[in-house]
């Protein structure tokens, strides 16, 4: 009869306690994994965090693959009429997103937490991905920079000072030339790898002094004289048997972990990879500079999703904000290698003391003022441009077209995808 | 009212496949109106689309990239289909015959039909690696050339995902043979030993001419697959390089799910849906009359 009594008791006190609380916000919240490691748990955790000190809101991360499959996932769901509340976005998809409407302006958001002194800590080089045409549609999250990355003890055997990795083009190509190993006309070592991206293909044609599209995200300059030289110059690299014709970013991490390529560009997302997997001396670097230095910004940014009630935006605003604050900031580029978003994260104490004990991770932060425009392309169905991009380095690099006819193709299917944003 | 014996027995009937009929219109009539009705649409900026008629059809027929990805789905068809029909064939006669172990090599070769495609091509992926791939080590052991970047170039990424198809696909095949071959009545071949028929002659004039209801079903079977396969496209090589490799059902993929043009998705979409229509008009038209069928 007590034991009766005593259960009576617990079941009332939940009933009472749920009924005297206000009902939590649920947010779901679709995120991707793009580099190497458990992101997830980690996200779990700082999920986990944020719902322990926001009593009034319970925050889901739902994995959803890497960033196009988030899109899809997201885009899909709102078509549906069942929209997520927070997405983790890529630059490109930003565009896509807006474009689609289904996702909200942050502009008000903004105005309402002080306008330009909110913004101020963040990077500006990050929060050139967060618009689209000039409005504000994200927050930075998870940010990072293509670095270079080399193998000092590849540099000492081929009489290279370890400490003075290549600066420019020239240098590049001659280092190469140095390192790689040829065996019976076959590359057994190569000098450099460039993963096929339009990431990369975009930083060499902004280092050869042009751009890729306009700040309106209407045009794009493909076929202009320095996108040209840019990627003949790639072109050259795997002519002269210095590259491989076609490496996506896993496996030329791999290839530089396991000692197959001398040197890499690579996401400073692989940081936290090369630095466990590396068994010799290495070390990163700015990227080669031709006619000026210039390095395209990449990863992911937060948004808001349309179609969900006022009150789910405010909540998903408050994650977002709590998300970028200095110490998470600070956490998640300890745990992932991304770049912490804002300046005053590298004032955390942890922070502080994890970037002495591994300086590489400065490099990337310090790259950041030669930040042009952020991820190009930067323009509506950037998706697509970037195939074409990517197309057209393929083709070239492989030798089945050549640069400037490869490009031109991709300036006239650009063009043709544009038409009906002029 | 009553209704006469006979509607009542139509009416069951129709009641009875109502359920199934259901989901046919749901999930595959419907959703084909509807890809033509797409298809005929262009998106425009806003999220808003424009109808233009057959201009997506035109743009895509007269871009270079999807003739050439339909040439691509060609070589892949052949490609796969013919080796993998003839090796499923060699295999269930082989394993039809009285051996030691039968059984577990029919299940070896079986075996890759149940592995998910998809895992199946992580998996080569590292078989294929240029540097430490099991391939070029097997090659260079054999002391032939073996410094091929196979996902990579030129014509060796085709080859390589022609090469996990019919891996892939040969045992299922070997399996409708075999099921063929024991449907074959043992008798035949005692009548043609009496008749002094040699092996040859038994495999030409019995077994081939038995088989040709699996055979036709097993080829059709298989091209039709070889236009719904794309799980080892994306896995291995998205389509490159220099999209060498993409084929039609990929090229739908990145056009309506990651270029979210639901235009020239639809209208690939189309294209697709009436080969397949092809194929399956020959399939019923000759059934009734190429198949040379026992009565």
């Amino acid at each position: 009869m007590r034991k009766f009594f005593v259960i009576a008791l617990v079941v009332f006190a939940v009933f009472a306690t749920s009924l005297i609380a206000a009902d939590p916000v649920i947010l779901r919240f679709y995120f991707p994994v793009g580099v190497a490691g458990p992101l997830a748990r980690y996200m779990g955790e700082l999920a986990d965090k944020f719902n322990s000190t926001h009593p009034d809101i319970i925050v889901e991360p739902i994995y959803s693959g890497g960033y196009p499959e988030t899109l899809q996932r997201a885009l899909t769901a709102s078509k549906a009429g069942n929209p997520p509340d927070v997405a983790l976005l890529t630059a490109a998809d930003i565009w896509t997103a807006a474009d689609e409407k289904i996702i909200i302006s942050l502009e008000s958001f903004i105005e309402a937490e002080g306008g330009e002194t909110f913004l101020e800590p963040y990077f500006q080089a990050f929060l050139e991905d967060c618009d689209v045409a000039g409005e504000l549609y994200a927050i930075p999250f998870q940010k990072s920079t293509p670095i270079f990355y080399y193998n000092k003890d590849m540099f000492r055997e081929a009489g290279l000072d370890p400490d003075r990795p290549p600066s420019t083009w020239t240098e590049l190509k001659e280092y190469a030339t140095k390192l790689a190993k040829k065996e019976g006309g076959n590359t057994v070592r190569w000098g450099v790898e460039i993963p096929i991206d339009q990431w990369l293909l975009s930083a060499f044609i902004m280092q050869n002094g042009g751009l890729v599209n306009n700040q309106a995200g209407t045009e794009t300059y493909l076929n202009s004289p320095e996108a040209i030289g840019a990627l003949e110059f790639m072109r050259s690299l795997v002519a002269e048997g210095l590259m491989p014709a076609r490496r996506l970013f896993g496996d030329s991490s791999a290839d530089f972990v396991a000692g197959t390529t001398a040197m890499m560009y690579n996401s400073t997302g692989s940081l936290t990879f090369v630095r466990d997997s590396a068994t010799f001396d290495w070390g990163v670097a700015y990227l080669p500079e031709n006619v000026r230095r210039a390095v395209p910004t990449g990863g992911g940014q937060l948004v808001i999703m349309a179609g969900i009630p006022a009150e789910r935006q405010k909540a998903a605003w408050e994650f977002i904000k709590w998300m970028t604050l200095p110490e998470q900031a600070a956490t998640w580029s300890m745990k992932t290698g991304y770049v912490a978003v804002r300046e005053d994260a590298f004032d955390v104490p942890e922070m502080k003391a994890y970037v002495e004990g591994f300086p590489f991770a400065i490099v990337a932060r310090e790259q950041l003022q030669f930040v042009l425009v952020g991820e190009p392309p930067a323009t509506h169905a950037a998706r697509q441009i970037s195939r074409f991009m990517t197309d057209a380095l393929e083709g070239a690099i492989a030798g089945m077209i050549s640069a400037k006819d490869a490009l031109n193709t991709a300036q006239a299917e650009a063009e043709r995808v544009l038409r009906p944003y002029r | 009212m009553r209704l006469s014996r006979k509607w009542r027995t139509y009416l069951l009937g129709y009641l009875l496949i109502l359920p199934s009929f259901v989901f046919l219109i749901v999930f595959t009539y419907y959703p084909v109106v509807r890809s033509v009705w797409l298809s005929l649409f262009q998106k425009m900026a806003g999220g808003v689309t424009k109808f233009v008629g057959l201009a997506n059809y035109e743009y895509m027929f007269g871009s270079r990239l999807f003739r050439q990805v339909m040439q691509n789905n060609l070589v892949y068809s052949l490609g796969s289909v013919i080796p993998a029909i003839i090796l499923g064939l060699v295999f269930a006669i082989l394993l039809n015959k009285r051996l030691k172990l039968r059984g577990a090599f029919r299940f070896s070769i079986f075996y890759p039909t149940m592995i998910p495609i998809a895992a199946a091509s992580m998996v080569w992926i590292f078989l294929f690696s240029q540097s430490y791939g099991l391939l070029n080590k097997v090659l260079s052991l054999l002391g032939l050339s073996s410094n091929i970047d196979w996902l990579n170039t030129t014509p060796y990424a085709m080859l390589s995902i022609i090469l996990v198809s019919v891996w892939k696909f040969a045992g299922y095949y070997m399996l409708l043979f075999l099921s063929g071959l024991q449907s074959i009545d043992e008798s035949l071949y005692e009548a043609a030993v009496l008749e002094g028929a040699n092996a040859w002659q038994k495999f030409r004039k019995i077994t081939l001419p038995l088989l040709s209801p699996t055979t036709f079903f097993v080829t059709l079977m298989a091209i039709i697959n070889s236009f719904q396969s794309v799980d080892q496209v994306y896995v291995m090589t998205r389509g490159g390089p220099y999209n060498t490799t993409n084929v039609l059902l990929y090229y739908i993929y990145q056009n309506g799910f990651v270029y979210w043009d639901t235009g020239i998705a639809s209208s690939a979409s189309v294209v697709l849906f009436s080969i397949l229509l092809v194929f399956t008009f020959i399939y019923y038209f000759g059934l009734q009359h190429f198949v040379h069928y026992e009565r």
